[in-house]
C-alpha cells in the first residue's frame, strides 16, 4: 500500500492529482491519501480526511511507501517507522503555504540521505516509479527522542 | 521546578515530544491549540489554548488575556515552546511573569530563522537552532530533535 499525506492546514492539489495520474500504471498497488480540503477531484485513489492520530500512525504501519507534503511532523513520525518516504515540497507561489520553508526542509533531508525528494509533478511520478521498480527502501531510521546533546543542555539550563 | 511546554499543532507539537526527556524529574504541564493532543501526554497535565495567528490582530488580542491569566494561574519556572505563533505569546507573558523562557525554532526552519524565531530571540532566555549553520552570538545550536 502507498499512504500519501500532505498535512492539516492546507490543500495540497498539485500532489494529490500527480499520484492520482501516475495511479493509472500502478494497478496492482493501493494507495490510499489523506487530503484536505481537496479542490481536485481523484479518479484512481481512495482518500481519507480527518483521520485521527492512531489511523495516521496506522496507515503509515501499513505503508510500503509514504509520499508526503515537506512537513516535520510527518517527516518524523515516518521516519520514526522506518519507511521509505519521497516528499514534495510546498511552494508559495501556488500559495500552497506562506513561504518556501519546506524546500530548504527538502534540500536539508536529502543532502542528508533521510528522504528521497522531488520538487516538480513530473518528478513525482518517475520517483514514484523508480522506488517501486527497484523496491527503494528507508534511507534512515531515527528513535523517539532529540538528541542527547540538545536533551543535556536544555535539562541543564532548566535545572541551573 | 515546574516547567510549562507549549507548542501549536502538527510538526510543533510532534517536534515538542521529541524533547520530554529535558523535563524529566520535574513537574511538567503541556499546553496546545488541540483537544486530541491530551491523550499523547496520558502522563501530565494538558490546558488547551486557543490558535494564535499574527495575521488576526482582535483574535491575537483576546488570546493574549486568555493565555495571560492561564498562565499566572499555572505559575511555572520554566516555559519552553518549539513555536509556533502560540508558542512566542506564552514566552513574551513568561518574560512579564519572570519566567525563565526557552525558545526551540523549529526544525522546519533550515534556511533561516523563522519570523516567530526572531520576534522570541529579543525576550527569550535562551534560543536554539537546530541547524549548525544558523546559529549566531544569541541563537546556540546544540544538536537538534532527532538522535
Amino acid at each position: 500500500m502507498i499512504f500519501v499525506t500532505i498535512g492539516s492546514q492546507e490543500p495540497f492539489d498539485r500532489l494529490i492529482k500527480a499520484v492520482d495520474e501516475v495511479a493509472v500504471e500502478l494497478k496492482d498497488e493501493e494507495i490510499i491519501a489523506q487530503v484536505f480540503k481537496p479542490g481536485y477531484e481523484v479518479k484512481n485513489i481512495k482518500t481519507v480526511e480527518f483521520i485521527s492520530p492512531l489511523e495516521y500512525n496506522y496507515y503509515i504501519e501499513q505503508a510500503d511507501l509514504v509520499i508526503a507534503h515537506a512537513g516535520m511532523g510527518t517527516i518524523l513520525s515516518v521516519l520514526q517507522l522506518e519507511k521509505p518516504l519521497l516528499v514534495f515540497p510546498r511552494l508559495s507561489k501556488f500559495k500552497e503555504t506562506r513561504n518556501d520553508h519546506q524546500v530548504d526542509t527538502a534540500e536539508w533531508f536529502e543532502k542528508n540521505n533521510y528522504l528521497y525528494v522531488a520538487y516538480s509533478e513530473q518528478e513525482v511520478k518517475e520517483k514514484i516509479r523508480s522506488i517501486l521498480k527497484n523496491k527503494l527502501g528507508s534511507l534512515h531510521k531515527i528513535d523517539g527522542n532529540a538528541s542527547p546533546e540538545l536533551i543535556n543542555s536544555i535539562k541543564h539550563f532548566i535545572t541551573e | 521546578m515546574k516547567v510549562l511546554a507549549v507548542a501549536s499543532g502538527g510538526g510543533h507539537w510532534v517536534e515538542l515530544l521529541r524533547l520530554r526527556l529535558a523535563f524529566e524529574g520535574q513537574e511538567v504541564i503541556y499546553m496546545s491549540t488541540n483537544e486530541s493532543f491530551r491523550k499523547t501526554v496520558p502522563e501530565s497535565e494538558f490546558v488547551v489554548v486557543p490558535e494564535v495567528s499574527r495575521w488576526d490582530k482582535l483574535k491575537l488580542i483576546s488570546s493574549i488575556f486568555k493565555m495571560y491569566s492561564i498562565i499566572k494561574s499555572l505559575k511555572p519556572d520554566t516555559i519552553i515552546t518549539t513555536g509556533a505563533a502560540p508558542g512566542v505569546l506564552s514566552l513574551f507573558i513568561g518574560k512579564l511573569l519572570g519566567c525563565k523562557t526557552i525558545w526551540v525554532e523549529s526544525m522546519c526552519h533550515a534556511g533561516k530563522i523563522s519570523i516567530s524565531g526572531k520576534m522570541a530571540k529579543k525576550f527569550a532566555s535562551r534560543v536554539y537552532t537546530q541547524y549548525p549553520h544558523l546559529a549566531t552570538n544569541g541563537i546556540i545550536y546544540s544538536g537538534n530533535i532527532m538522535s
